[in-house]
């Protein structure tokens, strides 16, 4: 697939290695030359120097002969104008990242999707809405709702008094079997389990199951939720604003900005939430504003290094769950060794949109979540698709991907090794980098 | 180096106002005719006077193209509202009372900025017309001349109708209904107008005549309070009459764009608004602090002395109309406080009221209130919001400015009325009253025609107060500094 990305900043730049090592034809187009010469030695993609909104620029990239054109520039409205233009010219399809919740709203992105833009994303929205999903249930780190209503996937670490420290997957499933272990990480190293693998302290486990059956995985790994009242946010950018909107009736906010004008209009916005003009790697503006009693302590400035020391301040002092936003990929499997209780990141929301339109081209992909090493999809079963020959068992999977469960008429079931996969049902695929065009073959 | 002020612009527009002038008071002028009266020559050489005046300034400039900026804006103001008053005035000092030029255009200038404090004692004897014209200098300046002006006048909206609207409209921030500044202003006199008729209808219907009706609802809608008996509203002693003004003065009160959307459909924009309740709830708790205080003073319960009266008084002193109750002087001194503070306090921003009004006093409180947690939590940031709005630290530094120099005004009007004798608390009363449009009086002033025992330099003082007041300080203050002449 041909795929050309307008934009060669952080996310852009991620996009296209992780596109290129899905096996894709990658196009980059940037305005910094250093920056691209930099990648076009490095990964095996082809850079441009161009302006997006410019038609010769694209032309000259070849916007009219892609079958993916992607635009994530810092600025929403030169997205929206290169990929209409980008659309115009001929190219597959496109998908824009957006700025604003009502750009999403559903008339007016029927506008935009008549005129040639498949998807538009929104990436700081989606992260606001995994932190208040976390913060509905926080004793899962990762909550993935994969056919709304029917199939969960959800990420839990086990902590030293769970139950099912020191048992084989055989064991768990010797009673009923409400629950699939989809994927185990220990450590740096991820595993596909099977029967014989047994589940350690420190691992990060990865289930899918019916939410009817979510509190069993609660019993399971000894879990418990905190009643959250009081949540402290460093750094009132996009994602605090959109979180204490839609919070804001539930909970208490305080919210520490080091910026003053930024405080000043953040205050102005929310009069209901208690916002501190100071430096939030300060540790006595966090003890000052009663960071013990936090029972969430989200942080969300710009910089990494400030999120994750401050989440460790924060838990230090008492607050009962830590999230932090890392943008820096490297960090994010480190960070698990640490205590924060919940990492997110812009950057995979928007590659997971991107996949689903990498995927979608000639199989059907209804959601695809980008997890830190894995992505999750839900992927129909086409007429005469090699996954629906035979069972499950018997179909010799390749070891970068597995199966996790699969919606059948509406409802959702967890797979097993005999079930047989049929036209029509929905399944769950949890899959490495890398791996997509094995995917992609299973499903055709 | 001396700024240049286009004074051609501003006698230009000066001259189509006279005209404005005479044509109002044409209205008077006919009255006395047709009932009779002999008091015509008055109202004869006011509206001669200020249609010469008028037009040879606007034929002579008739070909001068309007510049109007900030100066010329300021400067015209103030010199429409001081000369409306000096040819306002030519009727009463040609009247039956024959005031005296003091007298008279402290009584004009009380009735333009809606004060209603009076230098007459005798008022029934004086005629038709001439009550009828102090009646409606109150209604006309209720919304202000200008705003009156900017809606029958299209040229003014031309060019420098902006600088003139804001000089003149009160409040902390000055809201446009509509884009244009003339839709804006007539929208605002349908409503005044609206509310006028069916005052009128209401009053009539009661023990009023149509004469009575008329006067008492132009000075009630515009928080005025000039009355066309000795006795005040009491004349009547009627409770119906009392609640019927109690209910329109409050209306005067309101901001009158609010009443607008309110009138639309908007119901709920009422509620929401902080200012609305702040203004409702001072009402109910000073009129239940004097209830009770009247009640355990012994006084016999009864609705009309414990309820009626009360309610009316605080309104009236809050509105800053400032219908007079001779009960008031022995309603004891908590009374008396609670009447100070009311008069401070006037209503909301956007109404016909005057004095520092509620807003100011909401974001004062608002900000306060931040200042003392801010001492516990210095990093925090609180803003101060009204109405859903947010006043920004300029805005906070003007408002405080405002309340500031309004003490110091009455500080130092204080000080010049006891200079010539007044007891501290009748002439700080005084001072007060006038500096709020409110025109009550305790003391020396309470009784009829209080006004006209003061001294020749007390009475110019309070109606420059009164003009202060009306055109919230700064817009007349301008003059009294140097920045204002030089650059």
């Amino acid at each position: 697939m041909k795929i050309l990305i307008a934009g060669s900043g952080d996310t852009g730049t991620h996009l296209a290695k992780m596109l290129a090592d899905e096996n894709q034809e990658v196009i980059l187009m940037g305005s910094d030359k250093d920056h691209l010469d930099g990648l076009d030695s490095l990964c095996n993609i082809m850079t441009v120097e161009g302006n997006p909104e410019s038609v010769d620029d694209l032309i000259k990239a070849g916007a009219g002969k892609v079958d993916l054109f992607v635009a994530v520039t810092p600025h929403q409205s030169v997205n929206l104008t290169s990929s209409l233009l980008a659309a115009h010219l001929g190219a597959g399809k496109c998908v824009a990242r957006v700025e604003s919740c009502d750009t999403l709203r559903d008339n007016i992105s029927r506008l935009f999707f008549r005129n040639g833009i498949q998807t538009l994303v929104y990436p700081e929205l989606l992260v606001a809405d995994e932190i208040l999903t976390f913060m509905e249930r926080n004793w899962i780190s990762k909550f993935l709702d994969i056919h709304p209503g029917q199939l969960n996937m959800v990420t839990v670490k086990l902590t030293e008094s769970a139950p099912v420290n020191g048992k084989t997957l055989k064991q768990l499933w010797s009673g009923e079997h409400n629950f699939h272990v989809a994927l185990i990480r220990r450590g740096k190293e991820l595993i596909i389990p099977h029967g014989d693998d047994c589940l350690l302290h420190g691992d990060t486990v990865y289930f899918v199951v019916k939410p009817s059956d979510l509190m069993k995985i609660a019993d399971a790994t000894g879990k418990r939720g905190v009643e959250v009242k009081n949540i402290m946010i460093t750094g009132g950018g996009k994602i605090a604003s959109m979180i204490c909107e839609k919070g804001v009736s539930k909970y208490k906010f305080t919210v520490i900005e080091a910026d003053r004008t930024r405080a000043r209009r953040f205050a102005e916005r929310f009069p209901e939430v208690t916002v501190v003009n100071a430096n939030p790697c300060q540790l006595s503006v966090l003890r000052e504003e009663e960071v013990g009693k936090m029972d969430i302590f989200i942080a969300l400035t710009d910089s990494d290094e400030t999120n994750i020391v401050s989440c460790m301040v924060a838990k230090e002092a008492g607050a009962k769950k830590t999230v932090a936003q890392i943008e820096d990929l490297s960090y994010i499997t480190e960070v698990e060794n640490l205590s924060i209780d919940k990492v997110v990141n812009k950057k995979l929301i928007t590659s997971g949109a991107i996949l689903r339109q990498v995927l979608n081209s000639d199989i059907k992909v209804g959601s695809l979540f980008s997890l830190e090493d894995a992505d999750v999809a839900e992927i129909e079963v086409l007429p005469g698709a090699r996954i629906a020959r035979t069972q499950i068992k018997n179909l010799n999977l390749p070891p970068e991907l597995t199966l996790g469960g699969l919606i059948r008429q509406g409802q959702g079931e967890i797979i097993m090794g005999s079930t047989q996969l049929c036209q029509g049902d929905r399944v769950l695929v949890i899959f490495r980098p890398g791996a997509l065009l094995k995917v992609r073959s299973l499903f055709r | 180096m001396k700024v240049e002020i286009e004074y051609k612009s501003v006698l230009k527009v000066i001259g189509w106002l006279m005209i404005a002038l005479s044509l109002m008071m044409l209205i008077p002028l006919v009255v006395e005719i047709c009932v009779g009266g002999n008091e015509w020559p008055g109202f004869v050489s006011a509206i001669s006077g200020s249609i010469l005046a008028g037009g040879i300034l606007s034929y002579k400039l008739r070909f001068h193209r309007l510049l109007i900026g900030r100066r010329e804006g300021f400067m015209l103001v103030n010199l429409v509202w001081i000369l409306y008053s000096a040819f306002g005035m030519i009727p009463f000092m040609m009247s039956s009372q024959h005031l005296v030029i003091s007298d008279a255009f402290f009584e004009t200038m009380s009735g333009f900025t809606t004060t209603g404090a009076t230098t007459i004692e005798d008022v029934e004897s004086l005629g038709k017309g001439v009550l009828l014209w102090r009646s409606m200098t109150q209604w006309i300046g209720g919304l202000g001349i200008i705003l009156f002006i900017l809606a029958i006048l299209p040229a003014l909206n031309e060019n420098g109708g902006v600088p003139m609207f804001n000089a003149e409209t009160s409040g902390i921030t000055h809201e446009k209904l509509h884009p244009r500044i003339r839709n804006t202003a007539a929208t605002l006199w349908t409503v005044y107008i609206g509310l006028t008729s069916i005052l009128i209808l209401l009053l009539w219907a009661g023990p009023m005549n149509f004469y009575d009706s008329v006067c008492h609802a132009f000075t009630t809608i515009a928080t005025g309070g000039f009355s066309t008996r000795n006795a005040g509203i009491e004349y009547w002693n009627s409770d119906y009459v009392y609640t019927v003004l109690t209910i329109f003065m409050f209306l005067g009160g309101v901001n009158f764009a609010l009443i607008y959307l309110f009138c639309k459909g908007r119901f709920s924009r009422l509620l929401k608004n902080d200012v609305f309740t702040a203004y409702l709830t001072t009402i109910a708790v000073c009129c239940v602090a004097i209830s009770l205080s009247l009640l355990s003073d012994g006084k016999t319960p009864g609705i009309s002395d414990n309820l009626v009266k009360p309610l009316f008084h605080v309104v009236s002193a809050i509105t800053s109309t400032g219908f007079g109750l001779s009960d008031f002087a022995s309603w004891g001194s908590l009374c008396l406080l609670i009447t100070f503070l009311l008069m401070f306090s006037g209503g909301c921003a956007g109404s016909t009221s005057g004095a520092i009004k509620v807003d100011r006093l909401v974001a004062t409180r608002h900000n306060l209130l931040n200042q003392i947690k801010s001492s516990l939590y210095p990093n925090r940031v609180y803003t101060v919001r009204v109405n859903d709005g947010i006043i920004a630290h300029r805005g906070l530094d003007r408002l405080h400015a405002f309340i500031l120099i309004y003490l110091a005004l009455v500080i130092a009007g204080t000080a010049v009325l006891t200079a010539y004798g007044m007891n501290l608390v009748d002439s700080t009363f005084a001072v007060v009253s006038c500096i709020g449009n409110n025109g009550l009086g305790y003391g020396e002033t309470a009784v009829s025609g209080g006004f006209h025992y003061l001294a020749d330099i007390p009475k110019w003082v309070l109606s420059f107060l009164m003009l202060a007041g009306r055109l919230e300080l700064f817009s007349v203050l301008v003059f009294f500094v140097s920045a204002f002449w030089r650059k």
